[in-house]
């Protein structure tokens, strides 16, 4: 009999309604509102020991103490799972039912479920963290969204890993994680070429994305002649102790050098550490990679103003997008207030 | 990223096409994968004037205004 | 086609391997002379020791530092297996060939001088049981293990040389100790009648060949320089194609995994039921500039067109550069009206959260994934470890517990289908 902890609020709870949405943080024993039918369809499988209703509002003034009062209420009555709403499309309690759910996993460890419109509000805020199974954008379909939620909360509760988010029927988490299957990769391969040469509908394993909107192009140097430029680097050229410790491959580190050290190139030398690939052309000259001679010459040949004081490296191989757009960012921030025009970025 | 922010940057890289995919705005087709803006197969001299040509490219691209991601050839 | 490519494969199953007084196969048990395959080995003095080893799916045992994998093959009467390295140069690909499935000759080594530079043997793990085995398809089979100790004061080159040999030589010395067993089946390849109603399906084979350490042998010869080529599907699982690719261990094929292609047997399997399987393009991948992608790819698309495919499939081997070579393979065929299916690993992060494919274009609708390299993934303490004692990553102990990345598995990411591993969203 697996014996779980309700989360809902003023409304589900008989309270009030919008006029009630201030009610505060309060502990119920067994099921109320929708929780018998949360029981009902649970039958001999399992049982609501206490159900944790907080106004939508009060929730959010406080959250904090709020999720600190489902902790604590939790600790103690050690459920084996959570069950919060469902809160179909509904803005705040959507998230306070995503954030209490989030808060008793991460917390407790103890597994936790809720129900949302795959267009609430909280499923962009929290979808990472939490699981969720799609519902309906009413409570007209709290039925549904009812057998929904016991059936994943059950799985949970036994003790049982998440499945693929098609399986589960879950909305999904978004990370990716290879499975075994039954079926071998070359019969996958052949059949979905069969389905397309046949014009048959067939899914493909990964779906591609949405092509990114385009960035606009920063406008073009206008005076070359007096700009500053910057030198980066993603060929991973660093001094040869790594001082930053910048990874070989799946950077998530990018770091500067004065470029006076890297003309000097001795005491620290520099190399590179990218893993991706053969470094000893650059490690023999790491002009070839950080074009410090050439742009220098063409500074003093008057062609550009300077050249920036420092040059900036990181390593490009297996570096996720993400990490790659903070490193951009941040790096550009202190370009633009170190006064720098523009920029040559060299990649391997 | 850096174009995001508002700085012109130019990308030097063997790989336009990946260049591309990543949204890069002003490409310049340059050298190998192992060295971007290296020859060894020239001698040192002329690898420098060849490196400096291809630096002035990019840098001519920087100056150059331009309405949507353009790849600057190599040859 | 007027060369006669019609190969009769005969196959004996191994259900055991077993340490014995004469190399052979009774009732499915294949009996080692471990002596007799120990002086074989040491012919070459360019290899100083040798201990063999015998590990079983399911045992509680972990092999490191593995290198090539080869299964026992040898021809029928007159002919060449493994030709450019064994016997006489001929076209391999058809008479009769005998195999003894369920097995593969696996080398495992450290090189006699350090290494530096990209193109160096990586750590590759096997382990035969628990989670980490699904990591790799040599779980899934007996592996007779050459434990070879290098000579000292040769060069790296010259080793991976010998030891290549020395796999080759001794799976065909155990098949040839198998003939006189009656098969337990016998296939005829031959694809020489088309039915017209069904599609032509052409296998596009991208293969790794950069420089030693990442070598792979056509009819014993480099393709580093290959313009992609048409081969018949015969060729490549009778001994054309062998492997020197021990860089990333995840994404290599080793010659097990030519010999055994699982796309090419998939459509041989097919091949006048639902396709016709219309030919093979191999070609190198890693193509260091956009115009030598770009030049290969475009190669290839227009010989899928001379075969008059109407259908292909296409792998990589490698990681995001090879991919590049292969999705742009992929958007030239599809251009020239050649429907398409790729098979790709991901990269996704270890959390599993980053977009999973390095390079796409747009005409990839159809992708079969087989998981990530970035996935860590945890190991137990085994009973025994095979091979050595040291992890070549982080200096970590074999035995184990411990994480490894999915990169560091034999054939994990094996992009030609060698695990049975797809790439799902949670």
């Amino acid at each position: 009999m697996v014996r779980i902890a309700h989360y809902i609020n003023q409304f589900f709870a008989g309270i009030g309604g919008e006029d009630k949405a201030d009610a505060p943080f309060e502990i119920r024993e067994g099921a109320v509102g929708p929780g018998r039918a949360i029981e009902m369809e649970l039958g001999n499988d399992g049982e609501i020991v206490q159900t944790l209703v907080c106004g939508d509002n009060s929730f959010h003034a406080d959250p904090d103490a709020n999720i600190a009062a489902v902790i604590a209420a939790v600790a103690e009555s050690k459920p084996d799972l959570l069950i919060a709403g469902p809160a179909f499309n509904a803005g705040r309690y959507g998230l306070a039912c995503a954030a209490v759910a989030t808060a008793v996993t991460e917390q407790l460890g103890i597994p936790a479920v809720t129900g949302l419109f795959p267009e609430a509000p909280a499923v962009d805020v929290y979808q990472s963290r939490t699981v969720m199974v799609p519902t309906g954008d009413s409570a007209g379909t709290m039925k549904d969204a009812i057998e929904a939620v016991v059936k994943v909360g059950l799985r949970l509760a036994g003790g049982d890993a998440l499945r693929p988010a098609v399986e589960d029927g879950r909305i999904p988490m978004g990370y990716r994680r290879a499975c075994v299957t039954d079926v071998p990769v070359a019969r996958r391969a052949t059949d979905m070429l069969l389905a397309k040469l046949g014009g048959d509908s067939f899914q493909s394993e990964v779906t591609l994305p949405e092509l990114a909107e385009p960035i606009p192009p920063a406008a073009a140097v206008v005076a070359l002649s007096q700009a500053t430029i910057a030198l980066v680097t993603e060929g991973g050229l660093v001094p040869e102790d790594n001082p930053d410790r910048i990874e070989s491959s799946s950077a998530t580190k990018w770091a500067r050098y004065p470029i006076s050290q890297l003309e000097k190139n001795e005491n620290p030398r520099f190399k590179s550490i990218h893993a991706g690939y053969d470094s000893q052309w650059v490690d023999a000259d790491p002009d070839r990679m950080v074009p410090l001679d050439a742009l220098s010459a063409l500074a003093a040949d008057g062609v550009i103003g300077n050249v920036h004081e420092y040059f900036y490296a990181t390593s490009g191989t297996g570096t996720t997008v993400s990490h790659a757009e903070r490193m951009g960012d941040e790096i550009a921030k202190q370009l633009i207030s170190d006064g720098v025009h523009a920029v040559l970025v060299t990649s391997t | 990223m850096i174009e995001k922010n508002g700085v012109p940057s130019v990308l030097l890289t063997a790989l336009t096409a990946m260049a591309k995919v990543a949204g890069a705005n002003r490409i310049v087709a340059s050298g190998l994968i192992p060295h971007t803006v290296g020859d060894p197969t020239r001698s040192p001299a002329d690898e420098f004037i060849w490196r400096k040509g291809q630096i002035q490219k990019a840098l001519n691209a920087a100056a150059t205004p331009i309405e949507e991601a353009q790849v600057f050839a190599d040859w | 086609m007027r060369q006669p490519f019609s190969l009769t494969m005969h196959t004996i199953e191994v259900g055991d391997v077993v340490v014995g007084d004469t190399t052979g196969v009774i009732d499915g048990t294949l009996t080692i002379d471990a002596e007799e395959v120990a002086s074989l080995v040491l012919e070459d003095d360019r290899i100083s020791g040798i201990e063999v080893d015998i590990a079983r799916p399911g045992e509680s045992v972990r092999i490191v530092h593995c290198l090539d994998a080869v299964e026992p093959r040898t021809k029928l009467g007159d002919g060449s297996i493994f030709p450019g390295f064994l016997g006489e140069m001929e076209t391999v690909g058809s008479g009769e060939t005998l195999r003894l499935s369920g097995v593969s000759v696996l080398t495992s080594s450290l090189f006699p001088q350090p290494f530096s530079g990209l193109l160096q043997a990586r750590e590759a793990v096997v382990d035969m049981s628990g989670d980490a085995a699904a990591y790799s398809p040599f779980s899934r089979v007996i592996n007779l293990v050459l434990v070879l100790t290098p000579n000292p004061d040769i060069e790296n080159d010259d080793y991976d040389d010998a030891i290549r040999r020395a796999g080759l030589k001794v799976g065909d010395y155990i098949a040839k100790q198998a003939i006189g067993n009656e098969p337990d089946d016998t296939t005829v390849w031959d694809f020489s009648e088309k039915n017209p109603d069904l599609p032509n399906v052409v296998y596009f084979y991208q293969m790794q060949s950069q420089g030693r350490m990442a070598d792979t042998f056509l009819y014993g010869k480099e393709i580093h320089n290959l313009v992609p080529t048409i081969i018949h599907p015969n060729e490549v699982i009778d001994g054309a194609v062998v492997s020197g690719n021990y860089v990333y261990a995840c994404y290599k094929n080793p010659t097990y995994l030519h010999q055994n292609n699982p796309i090419i047997w998939e459509l041989q399997s097919r091949h006048g039921k639902d396709l016709n399987f219309a030919g093979v393009i191999i070609n190198r991948g890693h193509n260091y500039t956009q115009a030598e992608k770009e030049r290969s790819s475009l190669w290839a698309a227009k010989l899928a067109g001379f075969i008059g495919a109407d259908g292909a499939i296409l792998t990589p081997e490698g990681g995001g550069n090879a991919a590049i070579d292969m999705m742009l393979a992929c958007q030239y065929m599809e251009q020239a009206g050649i429907k398409t299916t790729v098979v790709s690993s991901e990269a996704a992060g270890t959390d599993g959260f980053d977009f999973p494919l390095f390079f796409t274009v747009p005409e990839a609708d159809a992708i079969v994934s087989i998981g990530s390299e970035d996935e860590i993934i945890p190991h137990p303490k085994v009973e025994r470890v095979i091979g050595g004692d040291t992890l070549l990553v982080d200096g970590m102990s074999a035995i184990g517990p411990f994480d490894l990345k999915m990169y560091f598995h034999y054939c994990g990411a094996s992009q030609v289908g060698g695990n049975v591993l797809m790439g799902r969203e949670f």
